[in-house]
């Protein structure tokens, strides 16, 4: 049994699924075996990506096989943070959903929610949530167009 | 008083009056510009032995200011320099590799300005006692120390200060900065930091997925410690290799989104110092050249993720020098 920090591949309900931390012993060739036309890639499971790991994914995902369309699910806040900063993270690929970090100023409470990108775009915002510890609305705990920078470029 | 002299310079009379408390509290002799005309007059009586200005505009759009400042360290040698600024971090860094004046910038936030980080920004200089995460620190807080000693056990240095931040209540996204921050600084120590007699990179060139077990002299030191407010990371290399135009560098490379932002050489991929800095309050790299480089970074738990990331981050890069800072 892997560590959490172990990065690791696996295929489960027709996702691809990956999860541990991205650095220099993860093994990313798969990337460029992929076969299509589509793939669904899990990121839940990626706890973190350091400065080797994001070389070592930026040269991986050039090499996905053109034909292949890869569509991001549940990207976490870290990964979109990397999306962000760094030129042609997701290589061609599309993102279909991402957690959004929420906090409740009124208790404290920190919980990340899965929100679909067609719903948001067609909202044009992030979703309200509400605690369900206290009940009070919870603030975006993160720079929100980073999020909304997604539904753009997605 | 102590017979230290320092001006200080800010058109805020909130920040004036905190500056004056807290400058004339540790014994030196302050003077309280009031105005740029009156700045610029203090200054070149050549009599400071420190200038804490701040550097918002309209100050810091002046040309005629960037080059009075870039000058007046051959001007006035024995008077060091520190800013204060507002501005969000991406449009100060590129200024860093501009103007080589700007070495010591305080971040001002919500509060108009810490009283603690002047203190001890100033007295790091004034003393030349620049080395020490335990200054960032409360009094009676004890680091917690690390050897740094082989790249295979990362993972475990990792996971103490990880483990670490879990216990202090950390929420996971905070673990992760932390985590980054620690990866980042042992990979630097061990791979970035030794040098060979000659002072030339001994290891930077390898791979860094092959293992490397640093020499009992080559061995650094990470350190880990928080006090409530602030959890702070520090790695300790025995070279003083860094200096501040590599940061400065590395920093506004990574800052420009494109193709050029990742290093496609062999070695690292050169943008470690930048995830660094991305994942901290407050950055602050202790150099004796040769000797000894200090490197600290410092969250502030006090702020939800979306404050940290709109807050300018102070950066500082104290160089200590035949003795002086």
């Amino acid at each position: 049994m892997p560590d959490r920090d172990t990065f690791t591949m696996e295929q489960r309900d027709r996702q691809t699924r990956l999860s541990g931390v991205i650095d220099e012993h993860a093994d990313l060739t798969f990337l460029g075996r992929l076969s299509g036309p589509q793939v669904t890639m899990n990121l839940r499971g990626i706890r973190r990506i350091n400065s080797y790991g994001v070389r070592a994914w930026l040269e991986q995902i050039r090499k996905v096989p053109a034909g292949v369309a890869i569509e991001f699910v549940e990207v976490p806040p870290q990964i979109v943070d990397q999306i962000n900063m760094v030129h042609g993270f997701i290589g061609g690929g599309r993102i279909s959903s991402f957690y959004v970090p929420y906090t409740c100023e009124k208790c404290e409470a920190y919980e990340e929610r899965l929100v679909q990108t067609d719903q948001c775009r067609k909202q044009e915002d992030l979703p309200k949530a509400q605690c369900a510890a206290c009940g009070a609305i919870m603030e975006v705990d993160d720079v929100e167009e980073q999020y909304l920078q997604i539904l753009r470029d997605t | 008083m102590n017979g230290r002299r320092v001006l200080f310079y800010d058109p805020d009379p909130r920040v004036v009056r905190i500056a004056e408390r807290a400058l004339t509290a540790t014994g030196s002799d302050v003077t309280l510009a009031t105005s740029e005309q009156s700045l610029r007059a203090q200054i070149e009586q050549n009599g400071y032995d420190l200038l804490m200005v701040n550097f918002d505009p309209p100050l810091a759009d002046k040309l005629e200011w960037r080059e009075f400042l870039d000058k007046a360290g051959e001007r006035f040698p024995k008077t060091k320099l520190v800013l204060h600024v507002t501005s969000r971090t991406e449009d100060y860094l590129p200024l860093l590799a501009e103007r080589r004046f700007l070495r010591n910038l305080i971040a001002k936030n919500d509060a108009p300005l810490e009283a603690e980080e002047l203190i001890r920004t100033s007295e790091k200089i004034l003393r030349s006692d620049i080395f020490g995460l335990e200054k960032y620190l409360l009094w009676g807080v004890e680091p917690y120390r690390v050897h740094v000693v082989d790249s295979r056990e990362k993972p475990r240095y990792v996971q103490q200060v990880s483990d670490y931040a879990a216990r202090l209540g950390c929420n996971p996204r905070t673990i992760e900065l932390v985590e980054t921050i620690v990866d980042e600084v042992v990979t630097n120590a061990i791979f970035n930091a030794p040098r060979d007699p000659d002072g030339k990179p001994k290891y930077a060139h390898l791979n860094r997925r092959e293992p490397v077990t640093l020499a009992t002299t080559e061995q650094a030191e990470l350190l880990f410690a928080c006090d409530g407010g602030y959890i702070g990371v520090a790695q300790v290399d025995p070279f003083g290799a860094l200096t501040q135009d590599t940061v400065v560098g590395y920093l506004n490379r990574c800052l420009v989104k494109g193709p050029r932002q990742v290093e496609e050489k062999l070695g690292g991929a050169g943008i470690g110092l930048f995830r660094v800095f991305q994942s901290l309050s407050k950055f602050v790299i202790n150099i004796e050249p040769n000797h000894r480089t200090e490197v600290i970074a410092l969250i502030d738990l006090r702020l939800t993720m979306k404050k940290f990331k709109q807050f300018p981050k102070s950066f500082h890069i104290f160089v200590q020098e035949d003795g002086r800072a």
